[in-house]
Order: C-alpha cells, then sequence, then structure tokens
C-alpha cells in the first residue's frame, strides 16, 4: 500500500540553530505553531559542556506555568486580541507550547516565539503561581488513574527520574524558587536547542520568511548544547508489589513490566514498539477470544487495557484494570506474559491495518501531529515514516520479538476501596 | 438526508439520528440497548468478530449514543471510516457498506448480552460515581432540575439496572424503528453506501420543542469524601434558549464568565487569588441552563462561591474592560471560523439549524455574537438565578 499523505511539508535549520518544521494542510483556515523544548521532568542532573546542574523535581513544569508572560502582561490577553489560543504541557523528557488560531497565523506565531523565548518572572509570579499548581497536584491525586501509574513508576524504577511525578511533590513545589526556574530556563532554552513546528492551510514559504526574521532577535547564547543525565538503572524492578487505599468503589490494579531493549536507532526503536504494542492488542483486547471469558467472569467490566513505551533510556509494559479481583487479574496477566501467545494471522492483518488507518488520521490532528513531530526531532524519528515502519512489520517479526523479550521483571500495584482498610483495621 | 459534500477531510462522517421523549423510566434501557446495538450484530456475533472487522475496515468506527436535547433524548448511530480513494482497497468500500448495515438493520438483542450490558453498564455508573467533578455534577443536575427533566442521568441509574428485561430493550428497538430520523453526511461517498442510506434512511428533518429550566427555590447539597481537593458545580437558571432574542448574548456570557481564555471567573479566582487550577462555565442550552465547575481547597469553597457572584455582579454592572468582551467575541468567532475544519462541526451545526427551524450561516452567526454590548450581557446576565448548588467536599483534615 501505498499512501499520499494530504500534506505538504518543509524543513530549516535557522542562523540561530533553531530548527523549524512547516507542513501544510491545504484548505484548512485552522494554524496550530508549537514549540518544542527537549527537556521535562526527568530533567534533575543536566551536563552544560564540563558544567552539572541540578534541578528539584518539578522544576520544568513550574516553569512552564510562569513562561507565560510577556511585557508585564499574562500573554493570554494579547494572544485573545490576535484571535488565537495558547496551552502547554510538560513531559517526563520535553515540553511544548503552543498557539492555534483560524485567523491569521503572524501575531499570534510571534507571540509564541517571544514568549518562550523570554523569561519575565519575579518573587511575586512564583509565589503566586505555588497555589494554582499545589491544586492542579491535588487533582492528578485524587484520580486513581494517574496514581496507579505513578506508584508503578515508584515501583519499577529504582534510580530512573521517571519514578518522581512531573509536578513533583507538594513539598517540591512549595520549595522550588525564581533561581531555581532561571537555571532550569538558562540551560534548556536556547533557540539552538528548540524546534518549532507548525500545521497550517497557509503558505509556507511566507510563514518561513516571517519566522527567520522573527528568530533574529534571539541568536544563540550557548557554547555547547545542553546533555540530560540519566542516573544507571538495575534491570530489576525496585518492589514487587504494593497496596494503597483511596476513596473509590472498585479496585484498580496495574501490572508494570520493566524491559530491557536495545535498538540501533530511533527508527528501530519505534519498530519495536510497534510490535510491542501490537501485540499486547492482540491479548489484551477484544480480539483475544478470552478476553470475553474474562468479561463473562467478571474479572473485568470496564477500564482495561495494555500500552508499551520503547525509548533509548527506558523500556516498559503497563497493563492494567478496574477488578473486583485484582489478585486474579494479575495472575492473568503473568500467564498471558508468560505464555507469548503467538499473533494468529487474521487478527495481525486486522490490527495492523488499524495502525496503519491511525498514522493516516494523524494528518488531521493538527495537535497530535505537530506534538508528535516534535518529539519525534529531539528523538531523531520522522512521524511520517510510520506507515513505512508499519509496513516493514510482519507476523513472524512480532511473534519472535515476543519470544526472545524478557517480561519477567514486574511490579503490581493494586488500589482498594478504603472500605477494605477499615475492614482490615476492624479486623486487627 | 443532508450530505454535506466536500474532499477536504481524510475521513467520512455519517450520522443516524432518531429523537424520542427524554423519560426517566426509560433512559437506562436506552442506554443498554445502545451498548448493546454497537457491541455485536448478527454477522459480527462476537466482540472478537466485530473488533476485527472494524480494525480491518482501516480502524473504522461506528457505534450507538444518547445525548440530551432539552425534553428530547437524541439517539445517534455514527459512523467515521477513511474515504475509500484514499484507502486503494478494491474491497474496502464493500466492507464499510456491510459494517453500516449490519449496525444499522441486525441487531443482536438477546438475554446473555443484555447481562453483559448491564454489568459493563453498572460498572460504568460506579465509575462515574466515583469521579469527584461527574458526582458533583450530577447531584447539581438531579436538585436543579427536580421534578423535570434536566434532572434525569442521561448515562441512566444503578437502581433500574435489576428491574430491566430483555422484552424492555426490544421495546425500545422496536420504538426507535418507528420514531423519525433523520441521516446527515459530510465527506466523498460511493455511490452503494449513499444509495444504501437513500433508500433505507432517507430522513427528515427533527422537529422539537424546548422549554427553559424554571427551578424550585434554590437547593444545595454537600457530600464529604476521602479527596484531595473539593469539587463545586453551580447550575443557574437563564430563562434564555436558542430561538430567545439574547441567545447570542448568553453565549458571549458563557465565553466572559469561563468558557474562554480570558474568562473572567478565570482571571479572579485563578490568577488573582490562586484558588484554583481551573473553572470554567458550560452551556446546556436547550434547557437555558449555566453550569459553572471548579476545584479547590474546602477551605476556600466560601471565598470561591463569594468570589463568583462578585465577578456576576461586576458583568450586571458593567464593571469590566471593553477589551476582554471584544477578545471574547473574537474567541467565539474564531472557533466558529473553525467550523469549517471539522466535518463534525458542520455536522452539528447543519443539525442545530434544522431543529431549531433556522437558516443562519457561520457569517450571519459571528456577525451577531460581534454585535453583542456590554449592556446585553447585563441584561443577561441579570437573569441569572441561581438553581442549584453541589460540592464534594474533602473530610476535614485531608
Amino acid at each position: 500500500m501505498k499512501i499520499q499523505l494530504p500534506l505538504r511539508r518543509e524543513q530549516r535549520t535557522l542562523k540561530n540553530g533553531m530548527h523549524v518544521i512547516l507542513i501544510q494542510k491545504e484548505g484548512f483556515a485552522k494554524s496550530l505553531f508549537m514549540l518544542g523544548i527537549p527537556a521535562g521532568g526527568i530533567n534533575i542532573t543536566d551536563q552544560i559542556g564540563d558544567q552539572i546542574v541540578s534541578h528539584p523535581h518539578g522544576c520544568a513544569h513550574y516553569l512552564e506555568h510562569q513562561m507565560f508572560r510577556l511585557n508585564g502582561q499574562d500573554v493570554t490577553y494579547a494572544l485573545a486580541q490576535a484571535q488565537a489560543k495558547t496551552n502547554a504541557a510538560t513531559g517526563y523528557d520535553e515540553t511544548s507550547y503552543f498557539v492555534w488560531t483560524n485567523a491569521s497565523p503572524y501575531e499570534p506565531l510571534k507571540l509564541l516565539i517571544d514568549f518562550v523565548q523570554t523569561l519575565e518572572i519575579t518573587p511575586e509570579t512564583v509565589e503566586k503561581e505555588r497555589g494554582i499548581i499545589l491544586s492542579e497536584y491535588s487533582q492528578y491525586d485524587q484520580e486513581p488513574e494517574s496514581r496507579l501509574l505513578i506508584e508503578t513508576f515508584k515501583s519499577m524504577y529504582h534510580n530512573h527520574p521517571m519514578r518522581e511525578e512531573i509536578l513533583g511533590t507538594p513539598e517540591d513545589i512549595s520549595k522550588i524558587s525564581v533561581e531555581d526556574l532561571e537555571q532550569f530556563y538558562q540551560t534548556w532554552y536556547d533557540p539552538a536547542q528548540l524546534v518549532l513546528v507548525g500545521v497550517t492551510g497557509h503558505d509556507l514559504d511566507d510563514l518561513f520568511d516571517f519566522i527567520e526574521q522573527q528568530e533574529e532577535n534571539y541568536p544563540s547564547k550557548v557554547q555547547h548544547l545542553a546533555k540530560r543525565i540519566l542516573p544507571s538503572e538495575p534491570c530489576e524492578v525496585l518492589q514487587q508489589s504494593k497496596t494503597l487505599h483511596m476513596d473509590i468503589d472498585l479496585p484498580y490494579t496495574c501490572v508494570g513490566v520493566k524491559l530491557d531493549v536495545h535498538a540501533e536507532d530511533a527508527w528501530h526503536y519505534v519498530r519495536d514498539d510497534y510490535m510491542m504494542n501490537l501485540w499486547l492488542n492482540s491479548r489484551f483486547e477484544s480480539m483475544n477470544p478470552e478476553f470475553q471469558n474474562w468479561i463473562d467472569s467478571h474479572l473485568i467490566g470496564g477500564l482495561c487495557g495494555a500500552e508499551a513505551d520503547l525509548a533509548k533510556d527506558h523500556g516498559y509494559i503497563l497493563i492494567y484494570a478496574q477488578t473486583n479481583d485484582p489478585d486474579r487479574f494479575i495472575q492473568v496477566v503473568k500467564e498471558e506474559l508468560k505464555a507469548k501467545t503467538p499473533i494468529s494471522k487474521e487478527v495481525f492483518e486486522s490490527l495492523l491495518i488499524r495502525e496503519k488507518a491511525s498514522s493516516i488520521r494523524l494528518c488531521e490532528r493538527f495537535e497530535t501531529l505537530a506534538s508528535q513531530s516534535v518529539g519525534g526531532y529531539f528523538k531523531g524519528y520522522d512521524p511520517l515514516e510510520d506507515l513505512n515502519v508499519l509496513e516493514s512489520i510482519h507476523l513472524e517479526d512480532v511473534n519472535a520479538f515476543i519470544q526472545n523479550l524478557n517480561m519477567e521483571q514486574m511490579s503490581t500495584t493494586t488500589i482498594l476501596p478504603l472500605e477494605s482498610l477499615n475492614q482490615d483495621e476492624a479486623n486487627d | 438526508m443532508k450530505v454535506i459534500k466536500t474532499e477536504k477531510f481524510i475521513e467520512n462522517t455519517i450520522s443516524v439520528r432518531w429523537f424520542t421523549d427524554l423519560d426517566r423510566k426509560t433512559i437506562t434501557a436506552w442506554n443498554l440497548l445502545c451498548a448493546l446495538l454497537s457491541a455485536r450484530t448478527e454477522k459480527f456475533n462476537t466482540r472478537q468478530s466485530k473488533a476485527a472487522a472494524d480494525a480491518h475496515a482501516y480502524g473504522a468506527r461506528i457505534g450507538y449514543g444518547i445525548m440530551g436535547y432539552g425534553e428530547k433524548l437524541m439517539i445517534e448511530c455514527r459512523i467515521s471510516y477513511i474515504r475509500a480513494d484514499l484507502v486503494q482497497d478494491d474491497h474496502y468500500e464493500q466492507e464499510i457498506l456491510t459494517l453500516l448495515d449490519q449496525s444499522l438493520n441486525h441487531p443482536l438483542l438477546t438475554e446473555q448480552f443484555l447481562q453483559e450490558a448491564k454489568y459493563l453498564l453498572k460498572n460504568r455508573l460506579i465509575y462515574l460515581d466515583q469521579d469527584p467533578d461527574s458526582r458533583a455534577l450530577r447531584e447539581a443536575l438531579k436538585i436543579a432540575g427536580k421534578g423535570n427533566h434536566l434532572s434525569i442521568s442521561m448515562q441512566g441509574y444503578l437502581e433500574d439496572l435489576d428491574g430491566i428485561e430483555l422484552a424492555d430493550v426490544q421495546s425500545c428497538y422496536q420504538m426507535l424503528k418507528n420514531l423519525p430520523c433523520q441521516t446527515l453526511m459530510v465527506g466523498k461517498f460511493g455511490q452503494a453506501i449513499t444509495d444504501m442510506l437513500e433508500t433505507q434512511y432517507p430522513g427528515k428533518p427533527l422537529m422539537a420543542k424546548w422549554q427553559a429550566l424554571v427551578s424550585e427555590p434554590f437547593a444545595e447539597t454537600t457530600l464529604e469524601r476521602e479527596i484531595s481537593q473539593s469539587s463545586l458545580v453551580q447550575i443557574y437558571e437563564t430563562g434564555v434558549l436558542p430561538q430567545h432574542e439574547d441567545y447570542f448574548a448568553l453565549l458571549v456570557l458563557n465565553g466572559l464568565l469561563g468558557a474562554s481564555s480570558v474568562s473572567l471567573l478565570f482571571e479572579i479566582i485563578r490568577e488573582q487569588h490562586s484558588y484554583c487550577y481551573s473553572i470554567n462555565t458550560n452551556l446546556i442550552r436547550f434547557d437555558g441552563a449555566l453550569v459553572i465547575s471548579t476545584g479547590t481547597d474546602r477551605k476556600h469553597l466560601p471565598d470561591v462561591k463569594r468570589l463568583i457572584q462578585e465577578v456576576i455582579a461586576d458583568v450586571v454592572m458593567q464593571n469590566y474592560d471593553e477589551e476582554t468582551l471584544e477578545s471574547v467575541k473574537m474567541e467565539i468567532c474564531d472557533g466558529m471560523a473553525g467550523q469549517k475544519d471539522s466535518p463534525t462541526s458542520m455536522m452539528e451545526q447543519q443539525f442545530l439549524n434544522e431543529i431549531l427551524a433556522r437558516q443562519i450561516g457561520v457569517d450571519q452567526i459571528m456577525e451577531n455574537i460581534q454585535s453583542v454590548t456590554k449592556e446585553d450581557l447585563a441584561r443577561v446576565a441579570s437573569r441569572l438565578k441561581l438553581a442549584a448548588s453541589a460540592q464534594l467536599v474533602q473530610k476535614e483534615g485531608e
């Protein structure tokens, strides 16, 4: 299958080192621009030349909240006057800021370029944001799905900073200072380290000229690009099982599998990731005939899924469910992982076609396309290669990959309703 | 049947819709019926075969859902699939046709699958009640709409599940087959699919009447949970329905209060007082109700409620920047302009015009939005009457 994706893409590296990727979606009014920074929640120790710098947990996220000031005001208002909106996201290994509009893209784009490359913080602005971030923390803290993920990472990793929350703890948030944020900014927010992605219905040449002109105001100031330093991480999990209690009615459980995967380059990591996820989808979705038995026996009955992430510095599988019988769910998952049942030809074909379709749909999802372009650039992978990666995967590749994979390092996390804690206490 | 022909999008979207009366007694059965119709068909009689067929048809998404339109309940069968000319597979269009025909015409309603649907819906309802924001909203709607349709939970009721029998669900299906329907399509369609829908689901405009919420005296409820922060939901009666002359002013008021990036509640309660991470407003437009939702620490709840009242009073007194109002209007207009980039938005606008028996284009709507003045907003804001407030609060000491 050779499909001509309905888009046009061009990229350039500017004089100051900023890489720009522009994608044209002809006929669309919408424009979305995203500026990506190759640092996020796991940037705790960085190296610039010979210098080592340390940041508190939650620093990248706190800084993201502080970045929306320009010329002494919240840039949201200037963007609104330009008929545009803005948002940002801090992930484990990158931070992105974006603006979008259905009107002329030039003023919103200028504002994005300016506010991300201008740091305006004071002790007052930092203090004001603390309550908001603590409220955001509380919001995630009471979401069982979010707790399940965080607690599983804490059990899986000894040293890798993924074991810490992107927001940091309330204690971290309470202590972050202007100096911490300035240091993080100086380390990472140089144009030579940034990527700007635009997905737009407008003419690309005019936009490139405009961006080049705007970026002349922001020459690179660094001699050495920053590098993230990650501590060494054993192959074994830190803790095999954990139980906690929340104000919920149905228990949650998650089996985390720590993987040790090595690929020759980013393209092959993505290929391995696809193979892993194709197999997981064949086992932990409706296409597995056992899935129906799990519903019939009330082992699962709502939230149930599996996902994997394979990258240079980490690899994991998460298999999770809301279940009345967490112990049995964990047992079933362990048996599935041990059995490594090969995918059948029919199921493989359907799953592969669905993945290809998902890659085609990506072309119309402005934010996802921009976000994957940012992430792909930092990892050295082109997301528009997805169809080629999928074309290269054959049934025997997936089955061989799974047969050779060590999936024995597991951590399980179970969240039980508070009532069970109260019952246990009463029994004691 | 309304067809918007375009080659702009990768996906084609088809929606077949029916209207019936929203009724507390049957809402759970309708939820179960939609679950049954989505999960299996005569030909694809297992979850496995249905999932495989959807995946093989380039991840086509097809299923049933329900939505409230004031006193009406809309039942919808929707399919989104990649355009056939992008796929270059001779069998693909036939696959889509089969999926569509199976989903629309060949249900599999059995006792065994009903029991499964009940079990899954039960878990879903427990899940929703567990989420503090969702629970607060349900509680607020329940007391605001006491005695009328606004109090009806669109997701159904746990306490109804045991009493529903297969005959009840089959009866809903028979009713569905006899209800008038409308078919909406956006995309580039092959002849076989168009012919099938034209013959079997030609559709016609759906008609309905709307009535604005008139609440009983203000009602309030407070529940305690072991959670990290408290959820607050307030429901306001506005008396303004989509046909009302102040409807576009209500849309702008919604943006000004909490549904835009420069909203007053966000600015004052989050940015100036750091009381919350998010605060927003929504319209339940066919009931003329406005909803304010936020999450905050229990100790801030009295201040947050006071500030909400002060913000509304400021709008009545026209005590805010003209610049903010202009930005809100531009943001709403930008959203309208973006509708042409989304097949579902185009479809919804078409449907809205139809059920409101109006013919108004996006440009005219934008003009109406632009012409809203501070005086208009003061008039609409002065109509806001707090009907209900529900809060799920952290237990003391949390």
